[in-house]
């Protein structure tokens, strides 16, 4: 697996002959040439501007994991022709606004998203279907532990780009009595294309709760148990990936 | 063991149990039988401490402690155990993460691995569980049956004092419920102390475990207590004579 680790601006990389790096002081370009996996774990209190580009008939798995204080990541991604992007992000926030522009430009590009996180966030995040037959999937899971949670995410797709499909999932557990904002927008102005939104803020769910704790688990090891399985669940990682997520954020809280 | 006292209670201002009395000793097997919606798994419910169900009047007393005063994990810790009629489905949070989190909290201490490991193996065995089903999510895409072996299975791990078996044998074919019997068996005999309530709708779970008493529950309390006899009669008769 590829690696690149951020930690307050000093950047090391592990990186086989798949991935093309830039770096220029907060902007990072990765240029994906072939058919390759990476892992980025970036700790930031300052802001950062990422960059990534698939090239045409790329397949690609990108885990992020981030750590991010009162900064904005802004990412910009792009698909070519036929390229597939598997983008799982998982980051624990503290007053965060997390741009991801994501442009479809290539015929048939198909990207699977995947976001988790908890505290103070705001993700903002534009899909836009560029070209005909593009697929996206767009699914994001936040916990909010009274910080306050936006997932605003738009969709585009103009006249005359055919055969897209776009389904979007959010769903927000509010661990106490704050407010949590999903907006799923969808703007579509061609007739063939197919999409789907679905989405939730809710409470921890109170039987699943009761199980647990019927089982002699204390009431904050239950909802730590049930947290944990809502974000990674909604993640797809390997088993190799998972562990890493394990060591670095979850057992080390 | 267990002492239910005159115990009223409702759900949604909607009174299920009425003056509820039981008396359960260390080592008894009690059988709760009736009709349906006549409270039996409201008592299950009001011993493990769901707040959904609120206890107006009476007190229940399990080893020298006012349980009402317990929250539903101090219950468990204390002993208690409810295998459910319809456990729940936890997505995202695996068996084997659960199972380890439930027996540190019991112990109050890091768990051995390689103790939990060969203990889950035995047991899954037993119970005929595929040993993949341990790292699936809780309950996520079981069948029945292997639901119901599930809750055996953390019943056994865990060795509770008082186990509620709440409609163990619904669901279950003729093979399930004889393993899920035996495992239950099995685990009285190591720990002959432990006392049980079973709540059934037939006596088909008791060819197997033998009970001390039979209770008739009809209107929200006990109409009527025998021996085994009076499960076998219920099931010839009906309810109707009680």
């Amino acid at each position: 697996m590829n690696i690149i680790n951020i930690e307050n601006s000093i950047l090391e990389k592990q990186l086989d002959s798949t991935i093309f790096l830039k770096q220029a002081k907060k902007n990072i370009i990765i240029n994906i040439i072939n058919n390759t996996s990476l892992c980025i774990n970036l700790l930031s209190k300052e802001d950062i501007n990422l960059e990534i580009n698939l090239n045409d008939n790329v397949e690609a798995k990108i885990f992020l994991m981030s750590k991010l204080e009162n900064n904005n990541l802004n990412s910009f991604i792009v698909l070519k022709n036929n390229s597939n992007l598997l983008f799982n992000h998982f980051s624990i926030n503290d007053n965060i606004n997390d741009t991801k522009e994501i442009n479809m430009n290539g015929l048939s590009s198909k990207i699977e998203y995947y976001y988790s996180c908890k505290g103070n966030t705001k993700q903002k995040l534009n899909v836009y279907h560029n070209s005909s037959k593009t697929d996206s999937l767009v699914s994001s899971n936040g916990i909010s532990n009274n910080e306050h949670i936006i997932f605003e995410i738009t969709e585009k797709v103009p006249k005359k780009v055919i055969g897209c499909n776009l389904n979007q999932k959010s769903r927000i557990i509010n661990l106490k009595d704050n407010i949590s904002t999903i907006k799923p927008i969808l703007l579509i102005d061609e007739q063939d294309v197919t999409a789907s939104h679905s989405s939730v803020i809710s409470p921890i769910n109170d039987k699943e709760l009761f199980y647990l704790m019927s089982r002699g688990i204390s009431k904050e090891e239950s909802i730590n148990l049930l947290t944990t399985g809502f974000l990674v669940n909604n993640l797809k990682l390997t088993k190799e990936e998972k562990h890493l997520l394990f060591e670095k954020y979850i057992f080390r809280r | 063991m267990l002492n239910i006292k005159n115990i009223n209670v409702s759900v949604e201002d909607k009174e299920i149990l009425k003056n509820f009395n039981l008396n359960i000793n260390k080592g008894e097997i009690h059988v709760i039988m009736g009709p349906n919606g006549v409270g039996k798994s409201t008592l299950s419910r009001v011993l493990m401490g769901d707040n959904h169900y609120k206890v107006t009047s009476g007190e229940i007393i399990f080893l020298d402690e006012d349980l009402q005063k317990l929250s539903v994990d101090e219950r468990a810790r204390k002993g208690i155990f409810v295998a459910y009629q319809h456990p729940s489905e936890i997505e995202g949070v695996n068996n084997v993460d659960f199972l380890k989190a439930a027996l540190r909290a019991k112990s109050n201490k890091p768990i051995n691995l390689y103790t939990f490991a060969n203990e889950m193996e035995t047991l899954s065995k037993n119970l005929q569980l595929k040993e993949n089903m341990l790292y699936r999510s809780i309950n996520s895409g079981f069948s029945g049956g292997e639901k119901k072996k599930n809750e055996i299975l953390q019943m056994r791990l865990l060795k509770p004092k008082l186990v509620i078996l709440d409609e163990i044998d619904s669901g279950l074919d003729v093979d399930s419920l004889k393993i899920v019997a035996q495992n239950t068996l099995e685990y009285l005999k190591e720990t002959k102390d432990t006392s049980v309530i079973i709540i059934t709708h037939y006596p088909r779970i008791l060819e197997y475990i033998k009970p001390d008493f039979v209770h008739i529950v009809k209107e929200g309390h006990i109409v009527k207590t025998g021996d085994y006899s009076l499960a076998l009669a219920v099931e010839k008769n009906g309810f109707e004579n009680y």
